[in-house]
């Protein structure tokens, strides 16, 4: 376990942030998990990362923030409501819809599909935020699930909400991404007229990562299936160095 | 008319005289030595000696040989030959004298026919026919087929097998002529395996790369609960290994677990094991032979890249009825067998079922009530083995056979739980199935005396499913209910409809030609279908997916696989043999087609007799793959066939060896390998999510492969104490793209040592020892080096954190050192018309507990500390069976 190491962030070329602290977690015990709220990365900006342990090599690792995804349009196909069972002050919610992500630019690019909120008209939320309802107070916005399971260039998550894409360049324009999302609201709420998803383009080590997390803890129910190891970008290290430009995109429905 | 008729009754006089005939005066045995005599004076002392005429011309010996010879009690006939086999001299009988004649090298006859057992009729498999004068010889094909051509004149002709008494005879041979010899076999024990030392050499000098598993191996060896495995039997020979302990999978030479082409009477079978490998699907009471190619493949083999084995099943006997039944700790058993129409068509019916569920279901009926759930487990397997043969005339011969065979799991539970509000029903199982359905219909012909025609249709079906359900209904006090239902269901199958037609043409006997083709067509089908159904108050929803994947399963797959082939088994001189051949093969699938020519060679040399030093080169292709989700061959691994992106494997092997039996009783050998696999395929490191027809390409990733190694082994092969002993030093490794960074790896069966030995003793006349004892080098496994616990983010989960397992490289430990001994005490009682068979064993005798994986989990000794953890699954087990055949 490394609890001491200098840890160094530049943005082209100029230090923006610096640890030297040890990693120090709320019990007083060191960890080995350095925190540090340095500055929101920049949408195409491209960061370095260096560390260093004594008695070790650098550890070096690169990252590019892609650019915001571009949505063309959110379609809800389907809503069903019914009340729910154990209590009767709330409904049950589930509603279908497609995402289609217009991507004009060439390469491959990666997205994190994670959450969605649900409004009575643009200010009202009444599903995914805690501040609003009470339908729970633990919650965070709601987890969009992906239903096309067969679907390879979609990985469902099992340590994050969500679900991430690949995108495929299918006809160059759009990418065209169903979804689920499952929610309760209060059954006062009689109406539901705006959803307001949240997307993050994300870089492809970010999405490997989080992909290859995910296989690995499939992988550990199966005694005999071979282990997967977490993907990395870092150098003389392992893990990732990555990140993401958020997203979000409101539509109405009837 | 009546000429015709003359003709032909004196045809059959002599055509009986010929083979039916006994030579007195060749048998009489006769004592007498000289040094360095003449063939004229060794001639003359011979038949003052024997009393008897012998009339030559001293102008008949050209190479005026000189011999010292020392003959004690041995057959007239015998010296003769001896005499004068370098002269190309023979003889004939007339009245009471023998007239020497010079040979004429085109004046040759063909001797041929089938080799049969005694007992039934049965053709014997790989039987040899030898001229031991003359060093000339055959083997007899799948079906006990020979052909030998000789010159004209006597000879003495040898018939024997590993499973056989020896039949010697004399025959004159002065036309073609027809010969069916019958052998008793010698089945209980292994006493007897080589009959003659003078021709033990021709036994194996064809066995390079090849290990013969007679039914009497398997019968005799120790068994996991009283049940012989074929495959569990070849475990023990040199460069073959299982997947883990107590489970199957066939690894041969560092080759994968789909690189194995299993033929059962000739016809593939795609899942050869039962209970995830423990057992193989091959019912002993049913296995007639079985080889096992681990190298030098001939060319008429073909579709795998690492090994061959070719299995072939009882026909039935052709004199009498038969049947036995038997029952052991696993399963029970019983066939029959018999002639339809006497020495002319016969049939045999064999059947096995599994006991298991005697057992699961009163214990899981046992643990769930103690948690308050009704319902219970149950694991059955069974095969099923029907042939049908029937001869016409002598030429002519019609085979139909079938297998069915499969496992089948079910687990149901169900129960209630009620509190003030409301009552909850649930129901929840899971139901296994798999299985292997092949048919085959055969027509062998005689083309004249050297043609031997096979001509076959085959059908051959796998099938996997699985179905996972959960039923859930609450009843509220106010009357609202609430059902849920949920099916996953996976299904996969593989059907192929193949012809075939081989010949087999003996011209001489230092040529055996084979050559023929055949054509594949196969049909795969996997898929998966997921229902979710949740009805409330009368709002239902039901998942899209259903559709879908419905539609799917209409999605079959179809490819054609065709191959021609051509190998001569040829003999240049006497040190000198080998077999050349090439395959080629054209596989369509998609819009793509891909051909290969695979040439193929092993050639032995004999510097001295008893000694033989070989190589071989054999190239491959295989046009199938096994998409593993795990190392150990499970039955819902997915067979998928080339496709327009993904080329078929191909590689090549290359083998160098020596075996002798220069030692009395002794045979020694040494082999080293070397392979190479491109174009192999596996899935991407961690894509375990759903496959399907559709997208399996996207998930594969394709790479390549490299096995060598060197196999020792010393066998005591005759005697009332007959023994083995193998050691195999071997390495494996798989390099793939998109697997640590490209980076090659050990395979997960990468072995470095195996030490392998096994022990048969006659105690007496009814009773048989025998034990077994494996080491080998553990499995690789891939242990992390690290562990980061990540919070976390998923709602769904939110109290539970994550951890993150990171690993150095793939397969870089090794579980512990493997070693088992297994015994076993089998009692044969043989009564007029009743036989009764009897076996004690344990498997495991002192319990090493075997490590079959291996996981991390926190010490419960220091919280906090993971470490690995040790999962074995087969501790010592005694073993019992018993059966009665009449």
């Amino acid at each position: 376990m490394i609890s001491e190491a200098d840890i160094s962030v530049f943005q082209a070329g100029e230090l923006i942030a610096q640890l030297t602290l040890p990693s120090i977690a709320e019990d007083g015990q060191n960890v080995p998990v350095f925190r540090h709220e340095f500055q929101k990365p920049m949408a195409g900006g491209t960061y370095d990362l260096e560390i260093d342990i004594e008695n070790s090599k650098t550890i070096q690792a690169q990252t590019t923030i892609p650019e915001q995804v571009r949505l063309s349009d959110v379609i809800v196909d389907e809503l069903s409501r019914w009340p729910d069972f154990k209590d009767r002050n709330f409904d049950n919610v589930v509603i279908r819809g497609r995402l289609l992500i217009d991507n004009t630019n060439s390469g491959d690019h990666y997205y994190h599909f994670a959450q969605a909120q649900l409004s009575l008209d643009w200010y009202d939320v009444i599903a995914g935020d805690t501040t609003i309802t009470d339908v729970n107070k633990d919650s965070i916005l709601i987890p969009v699930e992906n239903i096309d399971l067969a679907n390879q260039s979609y990985t469902s998550l099992l340590h994050e909400p969500g679900f991430l894409i690949k995108d495929k360049e299918e006809g160059g324009i759009y990418k065209v991404v169903p979804f689920q999302i499952t929610t309760r609201i209060n059954r006062n709420y009689q109406l539901l007229n705006h959803l307001k998803v949240f997307i993050r383009h994300t870089s492809m080590d970010y999405f490997k990562f989080h992909q290859s997390v995910t296989n690995q803890l499939i992988a550990k129910e199966n005694a005999f299936a071979e282990p997967v190891r977490p993907h990395s970008n870092i150098k003389n290290g392992q893990g990732h160095f990555s990140g993401y430009s958020s997203s979000f995109y409101t539509v109405k429905f009837d | 008319m009546s000429k015709r008729i003359f003709s032909l009754l004196l045809f059959c006089f002599v055509f009986v005289q010929s083979y039916g005939q006994q030579y007195p005066l060749l048998d009489q045995k006769i004592s007498f030595k000289s040094k360095q005599a003449t063939l004229s004076d060794l001639l003359e002392k011979l038949a003052k000696v024997g009393d008897v005429n012998i009339i030559f011309s001293p102008q008949l010996f050209e190479k005026k040989i000189r011999k010292s010879v020392d003959f004690d009690e041995t057959k007239l006939g015998e010296i003769l030959l001896y005499l004068l086999a370098e002269e190309n001299v023979n003889f004939r009988i007339i009245g009471s004298e023998i007239v020497l004649f010079k040979t004429m090298l085109d004046e040759r006859y063909t001797v041929n026919g089938f080799v049969l057992e005694k007992e039934s009729g049965e053709g014997i498999i790989s039987a040899s026919v030898v001229e031991p004068f003359l060093n000339k010889g055959t083997i007899s094909n799948a079906y006990g087929f020979y052909s030998l051509t000789l010159p004209k004149g006597f000879h003495k002709i040898k018939y024997f097998s590993f499973t056989s008494q020896e039949l010697e005879g004399f025959l004159y041979l002065d036309r073609d002529t027809a010969i069916n010899k019958y052998l008793e076999t010698t089945l209980t024990l292994a006493e007897v395996v080589v009959t003659s030392k003078d021709t033990a050499e021709l036994i194996n000098i064809k066995d390079n790369s090849k290990e013969k598993i007679t039914s009497v191996d398997v019968l005799n060896a120790p068994s996991l609960g009283g049940e012989p495995d074929l495959i569990r039997t070849a475990f023990l020979k040199p460069g073959i290994q299982s997947g883990g302990d107590g489970l199957g999978g066939l690894f041969v030479r560092g080759g994968g677990l789909d690189q194995n082409l299993i033929l059962l009477d000739g016809v593939p079978v795609y899942n050869a094991s039962h209970i995830i490998g423990i057992f193989s699907i091959f019912n002993s009471d049913a296995i007639r032979s079985s080889e096992l190619y681990k190298g030098a493949i001939p060319s008429r083999f073909g579709g795998r890249l690492s090994s061959v084995l070719d299995v072939r099943t009882k026909e039935g006997n052709e004199k009498e009825f038969n049947a036995s039944a038997g029952f052991g700790l696993m399963s029970l058993k019983a066939s029959i067998e018999g002639p339809l129409k006497k020495e002319a068509a016969s049939f045999f019916i064999s059947y096995r079922r599994s006991i298991l569920d005697l057992y699961f279901k009163p214990l899981t009926t046992f643990a769930n009530k103690q948690n308050g759930i009704d319902g219970f487990s149950t694991y059955l397997y069974q095969d099923l083995n029907v042939k049908l043969n029937s001869k016409f005339g002598n030429r002519d011969r019609l085979y139909f056979s079938v297998y069915f065979g499969g496992d089948k799991y079910s687990d149901d539970r169900s129960w209630s739980r009620s509190d003030s509000i409301s009552t909850i029903n649930r129901l929840e199982g899971q139901r296994l199935g798999w299985g292997n359905g092949i048919g085959s219909f055969r027509w062998n012909h005689i083309f004249g005396n050297k043609i031997f025609s096979n001509t076959t249709l085959t059908f051959s079906r796998y099938n996997f499913n699985s179905r996972t359900f959960f039923g859930r209904e609450e009843i509220a006090s106010d009357s609202l209910s609430l059902e849920a239902f949920d099916i996953a269901q996976f299904n996969s199958s593989i059907k192929n409809y193949a012809v075939k037609q081989d010949f087999e043409f003996f011209p001489n006997p230092n040529h055996e030609i084979r050559f023929g083709l055949n054509a594949v067509f196969h049909r795969f089908n996997p898929n998966a279908i997921i229902i979710n159904e949740l009805n409330e108050l009368g709002v239902s929803y039901s998942n899209g997916l259903e559709a879908e994947l419905f539609e799917d399963l209409e999605n079959d797959l179809e490819v054609f696989d065709g191959a021609i082939y051509a190998e001569d088994e040829f003999k240049l001189n006497e040190k000198l043999s080998g077999n050349i051949g090439f395959r080629g093969t054209l596989f369509r699938t998609g819009n793509s087609k891909y051909y290969s020519l695979q040439p193929r060679l092993n050639l032995r040399f004999s510097p001295i007799p008893k000694l033989s030093l070989y190589s071989a080169y054999d190239r491959l292709d295989q046009p199938l793959h096994l998409l593993q989700r795990s190392g150990i061959g499970l039955p819902s691994d997915l067979w998928v066939p080339s496709s327009d992106s993904i080329r078929p494997n191909v590689g090549w092997q290359t083998v160098i060896g020596a075996r002798s039996n220069i030692f009395e009783n002794l045979e020694i050998g040494i082999e080293t390998y070397y392979k190479k696999m491109n174009n192999l395929v596996t899935y991407k490191e961690g894509l375990l999510s759903q496959i399907n027809a559709e997208n399996w390409e996207q998930r594969v990733t394709i790479g390549s492969g490299e096995a060598q190694g060197i196999e020792f082994w010393l066998s005591k092969i005759k005697g009332k104490t007959t023994w083995s002993v193998n050691y195999t030093l071997a390495k494996t490794i798989r390099q793939f793209d998109e697997i640590a960074n490209g980076e090659p790896y050990p395979f997960r069966y990468d072995r470095r040592h195996f030490l392998k030995a096994i022990l048969y003793r006659k105690l007496s006349n009814k009773w048989t020892f025998s034990a077994s004892w494996v080491f080998g080098t553990g499995n690789g496994v891939t242990l992390p080096t690290a562990e980061v616990t990540l919070p976390s983010n998923n709602p769904e989960f939110p109290n539970l954190p994550i951890t993150v397992q990171f690993f150095d490289k793939i397969n870089d430990y090794r579980l512990p050192n493997y070693h088992r001994l297994d015994l076993a005490v089998n009692m044969l009682v043989k009564k007029p018309n009743l036989t009764h068979k009897l076996h004690f064993g344990i498997f495991n005798v002192y319990n090493r507990l075997n490590p079959l994986f291996v996981t991390i989990r926190e010490s419960t000794e220091e919280p906090g500390v993971n470490q690995p953890q040790l999962f074995s699954l087969l501790p010592f087990l005694p073993s019992f069976s018993y059966a009665i055949a009449f």
